[in-house]
């Protein structure tokens, strides 16, 4: 009998147990973290198929009555081991056409796309061995080159906070399917007017492998001076630039950059200028359905003399606080910021929930008898490093050729190196450099070792790197684009 | 072994008479060993005849006790008359529990004869553990008389049978003028028996008599007078069922034949026919030797006015089988002559075929078995048939007309059926030759219905074949292929490789013959007959209570459990499996226990015990070997659960009533079953031996349902499955109301289901600190013991409650009976889907249709990588998914295992690290050297994934794929997600140039930097079974399996050099370039099978034999049982004649 009861209860004790088990929570299975696609980083290390960088595209009619209409793809080997690979040259109507490449260690090459391939305009895939390569694309434009990196990633999502067609300024955006199937995308366009999905962008077909151009003044977007664009991939994935040819309302310049594959909370700026006779913008879209506020946080005003004038104090002005309505762009004139001095400063603009913000950056500087509009994407948090890579730099000695941001709120040091065949090599005088916490530093980059070459900031805190790059040896003013973070 | 034992001091001067004895076995070579000679005694004078405490005996040295010397009383007038020995075969095993009685009975029977020159032989054949008693016995029984004291008693052996003792005893005695007379220990004569008998055989110059039998329980009853026998040997005794007698057979008359028990003949013809044939078995023995009798002319007569009573033993109703079907068969094929042979046989078969479809009709299964098997068995003995047809050779005195004659014209079969529709009602409860079952209508009817429910409930199954959801994947198309892979040793699974096989492919390509390569046929059925099996098995099982009633209630409740309906909607072949065998593997571990061999339903009555003996238990541990091997080879992890389930069903005899040797036995039943499921499946077994085998054991584990699932069973679509936990009151009120032995069977059965529900929930938590198998094969021993609670809370009102006194008994019993009838309705309900919830396509087949090859394209694979659930098959983990390397995008049935080489493992973890990593965006040049075509990624298998409720897809999956810059999406359903790899390299193809230069460089980098587009296929279909050609153009021949070097090609005709590594994991031939001509030549490729695996196929093969032979028993291993006589121990000429 009593082994009966026993019996009875080690199975009823075991169920019971059983039941009194807490159920391990079910979670979701993940195969690859999610790595989303948003300012571009030289990956490094060993990827097994080296690495694929995207170039968003070009102009590549060639040269013409008014100019070169070309592009280039500058590949750009830090590393200590040459690398190979391949460019596949996107265009319109063409099959891909491929090139190969090859860079020798501590060197660039650069391949002239209009050379290979003559249309309005060309994309490039560039697939490389290594991945310590870099990969930028040159436009070249009578009305100015423009530098910018290539995306390391593809994306089903694009947006671009700056789109500009006053005056019958062009924008054009280019839209590259690398991938062997075709693309499906819904293009959204927000203006003045509100938000707007024309049902000739809805269900656009990339086909595979090939470029394909918007002229959103074509699409029924004349005029605009507040164009923002969001492109959704429903089948496969793309990569987006825009091409800008300012022509008037306060603007000129050609301009190509890249749309940002993703939204965030952070957008970082190093370069932004308060002058005479320059104008800067803050554009800032929020293609969620809910709107944001944003805050804009001035960094780098460098220092001021305390209360009691017996030390220097940094200078920090108030944020300001902006709501952006849902699928709105917002165009923040940051002159209007009460305060804000003279000179050189950087921005943060954060927003106060998750990632909904895609910023860009316009400034307008004078340059001779005119203006050089310039047109940058902002770093996104992730891209803060402190080892930027700057693999094309002015190919002529310049003044504040390079900004540095210090993104932390400790003081720091920067040194400038400059990559040649033999290693990397500090640049004179630009060793050390000391960099206040949070503060801008402008280096000239005049050294003959500098010129030309691809160079390295190292700093001991995280930093954003921006460049002044000379628009065209015939153009003055400057471009401006963001650096490379390793 | 002999002993001689010195005589004794003491022994010399108290017995006196006392002469020395040699103990030893009267048989020899026929392995039983263990039956050796028990210990050193002495015969004593007649009185004093071993008190009892001195057993054995056997063969006298020095005084062979002849009929002068034996000791044996002759009676007056005894020299007049023929002398007859009365050859007295005692076998413990057939009164097991009344040995003592029932021997002195027969003994003391034959004492009383009045036929005064009578002599008697006994020849004990007896198992090890009871020999003592049994020679006990006699000695005691022939001491008691004096007319028997003296008569010698021979030892045979264990093991050797009624008829190859009797046979035996022709040598045991001398003289051709006598008569003998067999008998056993369950044969008592009526006093004037023996004379009646002998003076009928002399009046009627009859060469075989036999008596009238009758009941020895029950005298009024006749078991048999005689039998008359048609043309294809159906036998009719001429009896109704329990038939009285009121003198209606009293008539002498010529039978064509009689029972082997009470059988006299001339010794001069017996030894003619050489006594009884060896290869006969004993049921049939009597038949056989009648039949031999006849083709000598010799008379075959019934003496009704001799009378012997014969014992039911074990609880039959019967004390007398009518030969079995195979014996029939092989009788009527070895004695019918030659003219008249084929169209007999014709007729055999004709008549087997009808009366199995009539059997089946009738719900008899086991009848229709019996016989379609009997005569399959008699078609295998076809040697053995031969050659017992060359002995009957030189008997045919008369024409085989003659014989034929004395056969009943029409159907014996025919005419008994009619007869027996009068006399249905007292045919009752028949056992069948499994021992407990018995027939009732209400057990035809439930299986009927059952089965019925069945047919119907899978009626699209049937006629659209079983979609291979999960891993119920069809089987290959040729049996002849699965075989002649199987030899080969290369087994073409995920890259291939020479390795071993698994066993369950030689299996279901042996099972595909068998069909006569019918393989959608078998894959359906057998996947069906899985379920019956298992019904069928918990039948069994049920016999422990000895009611028709409970039995059924037991096969309702099994039945009615979701699993196997959910489990084949779901494609879950390891429940399947483990429904169809885990309760024959209780069932079996049961029977070597001993235990509840027929509880009777007698309220107080204690568990029977009924320990088998030597022969049958090595035949049971055969069968559960054969079981368990048969289980390991298609699910190990069902073969874990059955032997969990016998281990835990054994702790409860331990622990609750049982004895310890019963619980032993079962125990060693599991490491008997294990050990043996391993060695008849090496060499794949050691698959199961290494790091990852006991996760490739266990299999892939399920996604969770819930505890309420767990409970009712609901592993997949099962409509009213809810209502199935109403079973379970009935185990716990069993275990709660039940007396005797029906608590103790409950509350092991308490604990069974008990141990695997917390397995089942622990499973389904992920709590398991090891890998468990998966809820579904967890939870068959719950719906085991579910369905023996059903059987035993029948019992339990029948014998506990009905009837007795009002308490808490019957409420409890009687709602739980009422619950017991709801939890059938599950059983209703699935048969109302006409496919158990099974969806109209699977994804298998949708790859299929969508990927399917074609040979110009060559030979591909395809990558289905994803969610485990719906992965199919055996596959490989990778972080949270799981992936599998599938040929020419067509699940087989090798898809159920998996073995993945080093190589395999490498390349396949790189490349999928790579596509993880985000480090490559040339993954289709990673995976194109292995002949991955398409990456394809299950999104809904619209089972356990469906629209409604989809399975996560891993994050990244999709995507990660999709960056791939060398793949395309396909078309694809809305089920999966499909890639196709624009650089894959055909399985065979000549390489491109590119392609030429990175298969000699290797390395994933050069691998993701080259365009290996622009291959030609070549060598389609090709195998390693057979020799395959195509024409190819010149160039590096690609091979895309794991290098080996036993695949060699050669171009028109001329062997070319060694194949070499290539892109690091697969091979590739380099041709001499004076190879080709014309840029073109015709290559062969061929794969040299290793003699090694030859000498693999032929042990293993052998060992499957062995065992198969160990359960079968055929009369060809057991023609060796026989009895060796050294010389004479009798002689019939001394008095007789």
């Amino acid at each position: 009998m009593i082994r009966r009861i026993a019996l009875g209860i080690l199975a009823v004790g075991a169920v019971v147990g059983a039941l009194a088990l807490e159920r391990r929570p079910v979670e979701a299975p993940v195969f690859a973290v999610a790595t989303e696609p948003g300012t571009p980083v030289v990956p490094g290390g060993d990827a097994v198929g080296g690495a694929t960088w995207y170039c968003g595209g070009t102009p590549a009619l060639g040269a013409a009555e008014g100019g070169e209409y070309g592009g280039e793809v500058v590949v750009t080997n830090t590393g200590e081991s040459p690398s190979t690979g391949t460019v596949s040259i996107f265009s319109v109507d063409a099959a891909p056409v491929r090139v190969p490449v090859s860079v020798e260690p501590r060197s660039q090459s650069v391949v002239d796309l209009d050379a290979q391939v003559t249309g309005n305009f060309v994309s490039a895939m560039v697939e490389l061995d290594r991945a310590t390569v870099s990969v930028e694309q040159r436009a070249l434009h009578p009305a100015g080159n423009a530098v910018v990196p290539c995306a390391n990633s593809t994306s089903a999502t694009w947006f671009a906070a700056d789109g500009f067609t006053a005056e019958g300024s062009d924008l054009r955006l280019l839209v590259t399917n690398p991938y062997l199937s075709a693309a499906i995308v819904d293009i959204g366009v927000s203006t003045q007017a509100g938000p707007r999905t024309p049902s000739s962008l809805q269900g656009f077909v990339v086909p595979p492998q090939s470029l394909r151009v918007v002229n959103l003044e074509e699409a029924g977007f004349r005029d605009e001076p507040v164009v923002g664009v969001q492109l959704r991939a429903t089948t496969g994935r793309v990569v987006v630039a825009k091409d800008q040819h300012f022509l008037g309302a306060g603007r000129l310049a050609h301009v190509t950059t890249m749309a940002a594959p993703s939204l965030d909370s952070q957008w970082w700026f190093a370069d932004g200028e308060k002058g005479a006779g320059t104008s800067e913008s803050l554009v800032l879209f929020n293609p969620t359905e809910s709107d944001v506020e944003a805050d804009i946080m001035v960094l780098g005003l460098g220092t001021v003399p305390s209360s009691d004038g017996a030390s220097q104090v940094p200078l920090e002005l108030a944020p300001t606080t902006l709501t952006i309505p849902s699928e709105e762009v917002v165009v923040f004139d940051t002159a209007g910021l009460p305060g804000l001095p003279d000179g050189a400063h950087g921005f943060l603009v954060t927003t106060r929930s998750t990632a909904s913000l895609v910023v860009e950056r316009v400034i307008t500087r004078p340059s001779g008898d005119a203006v050089a509009t310039s047109v940058v994407v902002g770093a996104q948090p992730r891209a803060l490093s402190t080892r930027w890579i700057v693999p094309v730099t002015p190919s002529v000695p310049l003044e504040d050729a390079l900004v540095v941001l210090n993104a932390s709120a400790t003081a720091g040091t920067v040194d400038v190196l400059s990559i040649g065949p033999g290693g990397e090599e500090p640049l004179p005088g630009l060793s050390d450099v000391p960099l206040a916490a949070n503060s801008v530093l402008s280096i000239d980059l005049l050294d003959a070792v500098s010129v030309g070459r691809p160079v390295i900031v190292v700093s001991d805190q995280p930093i954003v790197v921006e460049r002044r790059l000379e628009r065209s040896a015939t153009s003055s003013g400057r471009g401006g684009s963001l650096a490379l973070p390793e | 072994m002999i002993h001689r034992p010195s005589m004794t001091a003491t022994n010399a001067e108290t017995e006196g008479e006392i002469r020395t004895l040699r103990l030893t076995l009267a048989s020899a070579g026929h392995g039983c060993g263990n039956a050796e000679v028990l210990r050193s005694g002495v015969v004593t004078p007649p009185g004093r005849w071993f008190a009892g405490s001195l057993p054995a005996i056997v063969e006298t040295v020095t005084d062979v006790p002849t009929s002068e010397s034996s000791g044996q009383h002759a009676r007056p007038g005894a020299a007049s008359l023929p002398g007859v020995v009365a050859v007295v075969v005692v076998t413990g095993g057939l009164v097991r529990e009344a040995t003592d009685s029932t021997v002195a009975e027969t003994l003391d029977a034959l004492a009383a004869q009045d036929y005064p020159n009578l002599q008697v032989l006994v020849l004990v054949s007896a198992p090890p553990e009871s020999v003592e008693k049994v020679v006990d016995a006699v000695t005691a029984a022939l001491a008691s008389t004096d007319r028997l004291a003296g008569s010698p008693v021979r030892l045979v052996g264990d093991g050797v049978r009624f008829a190859a003792a009797a046979s035996a005893s022709l040598r045991f005695v001398e003289g051709d003028s006598g008569l003998f007379l067999f008998l056993d220990e369950r044969s008592v004569l009526e006093p004037t028996a023996v004379g009646r008998l002998v003076d009928e055989l002399q009046r009627s110059n009859a060469g075989l008599v036999g008596p009238k039998i009758v009941d020895l329980d029950d005298p009024r009853v006749l078991r048999s007078v005689g039998w008359t026998v048609d043309r294809i040997g159906e036998i009719d005794d001429g009896l109704e069922p329990n038939e009285i007698d009121q003198e209606q057979h009293d008539a002498v008359r010529d039978v064509f034949g009689l029972s082997e028990i009470g059988l006299m003949g001339r010794a001069d013809l017996l030894r003619r026919l050489k006594g009884f044939d060896d290869a006969v078995d004993d049921d049939g023995a009597g038949l056989d030797l009648c039949w031999r009798a006849h083709l000598t002319g010799a008379r075959v007569v019934v003496v009704p006015s001799a009378v012997m009573k014969l014992r039911a033993v074990d609880g039959a109703v019967s004390p007398l089988t009518a030969p079995a079907a195979a014996s029939r068969t092989t009788t009527v094929l070895a004695l019918t002559g030659l003219a008249r042979l084929p169209l007999v046989a014709l007729l055999a078969l004709f008549s087997v075929l009808g009366a199995a479809l009539v059997a089946l009709i009738r719900g008899r299964i086991a009848k229709a078995l019996a016989d379609l098997g009997g005569f399959a068995r008699a078609l295998l003995e076809l040697p053995s048939i031969v050659r017992r047809r060359r002995r009957a050779r030189p008997l045919r005195d008369v024409a085989d007309r003659e014989v034929a004659d004395l056969q009943v014209r029409g159907s014996v079969r025919w005419d008994r059926f009619r007869r027996e529709r009068h006399f249905r009602a007292l045919d009752e409860a028949r056992r069948s030759s499994f021992g407990t079952a018995r027939r009732s209508p209400l057990v035809t009817a439930v299986w009927a219905v059952a089965l019925v429910l069945l047919v119907v409930g899978s009626r699209r199954l049937i006629t659209d074949q079983v979609r291979p959801v999960g891993d119920l994947f069809p089987l290959s198309e040729s049996p002849w292929d699965g075989i002649r892979g199987y030899l080969t040793g290369w087994w073409d699974r995920g890259l291939g490789a020479t390795t071993a096989q698994p066993t369950g492919l030689g299996v279901l390509a042996a099972a595909g013959v068998v069909f006569f390569a019918q393989m959608g046929a078998l894959h359906t059925f057998g996947l069906l007959g899985l379920v019956v099996l298992g019904w069928w098995g918990a039948f069994r099982l049920a016999g422990v209570v000895d009611d028709a009633r409970a039995r059924a209630a037991a096969l309702v409740v099994y039945a009615a459990t979701p699993l196997p309906y959910a489990a084949l909607a779901s494609g879950r072949g390891g429940v399947l499996v483990a429904y169809a065998v885990v309760p024959w593997g209780l069932h079996i571990a049961r029977r070597l226990s001993g235990l509840g061999w027929s509880n009777s339903l007698e309220p107080n009555a204690d568990e029977v015990v009924v320990h088998p003996d030597t022969r049958s238990r090595l035949r049971l541990m055969a069968v559960f070997v054969l079981v368990s091997a048969l289980t390991a080879s298609i699910s190990p992890a069902a073969l874990l659960v059955m032997l969990v389930t016998v281990a835990l069903w054994a702790s409860g005899v331990l622990l609750v009533g049982g004895r310890n040797r019963s619980a032993g036995l079962a125990l060693a039943a599991i490491v008997v079953g294990l050990v043996g499921a391993v060695a008849l499946n090496l060499p794949w077994a050691a698959r199961y031996l290494s790091a990852d085998g006991w996760s490739a054991a266990v299999g892939s584990s399920a996604a969770p349902i819930g505890s309420w699932n767990v409970f009712r069973f609901a592993i997949g679509p099962a409509s009213l499955g809810s209502l199935s936990v109403l079973a379970y009151p009935s185990l716990v009120a069993v275990a709660l109301v039940a007396r005797s032995w029906r608590r103790a069977w409950a509350s092991r059965m308490v604990l069974v289901a008990g141990g695997f529900l917390a397995l089942a929930l622990v499973a389904d938590r992920g709590r398991s600190p090891i890998d468990l198998p998966e809820v579904g094969v967890l939870l068959v021993p719950v719906a085991v013991s579910l369905s023996i609670g059903a059987a035993l809370l029948v019992a339990t009102f029948l014998a506990d409650v009905r009837g007795a006194r009002l308490g808490v008994r019957q409420p409890i019993a009687l709602v739980s009976l009422l619950a017991l009838i709801g939890s059938a309705v599950p059983l209703l309900s699935a048969a109302t889907d006409g496919a158990f919830g099974q969806p109209s396509t699977s994804i298998a087949e949708q790859m299929d249709e969508l990927l399917g090859a074609t040979p110009e394209s060559g030979d591909y694979r395809v990558l289905l990588i994803g969610d485990p659930e719906l992965v199919p098959g055996a596959a490989s983990d990778f972080d949270d998914v799981e992936f599998t390397l599938v040929r020419d995008a067509r699940l087989v049935v090798d898809d159920r295992w998996s073995n993945p080489t080093a190589t395999e493992d490498r390349v396949m973890l790189e490349a999928l690290s790579a596509v993880r990593d985000r480090t490559t965006t040339r993954a289709g040049r990673l995976l194109a050297p292995l002949g991955v075509r398409y990456v394809v990624i299950p999104l809904v298998d619209r089972v356990r994934s469906t629209s409604e409720a989809p399975r996560p897809v891993a994050s990244g999956l999709v995507e990660a794929f999709g960056e791939q810059l060398d793949l395309r999406s396909v078309y694809s359903p809305a089920s999966m997600v499909v890639f196709e790899n624009t650089q894959w390299i055909p399985v065979g193809a000549v390489l491109a140039a590119t392609a030429a230069e990175a298969s000699v460089a290797g390395g994933a980098a050069s691998l993701a930097g080259a365009d290996l587009s622009g291959s030609r296929p070549i060598l389609a279909g090709a195998s390693s079974w057979s020799s395959t050609d195509d024409v190819a153009v010149a160039g590096t021949v690609h091979l895309g399996v794991a290098f080996d070097e036993r695949w060699s090609i050669a171009i028109d005709g001329q062997n070319q050099p060694a194949g070499r590594p290539s892109f690091g994991s697969v091979m590739a031939f380099d041709p001499t370039p004076d190879s080709w001509s014309a840029e073109t030549g015709r290559i062969t490729l061929r794969y040299d099978t290793s003699l090694v695996r030859y000498g693999w196929v032929l042990l293993q093969a052998g060992l499957w034999f062995l065992v198969v032979c160990v359960v079968a028993q055929p009369r060809w291993l057991r023609r060796r049982s026989r009895v060796s006589v050294a010389q004479p121990v009798l002689s019939m000429d001394g008095d007789g004649s």
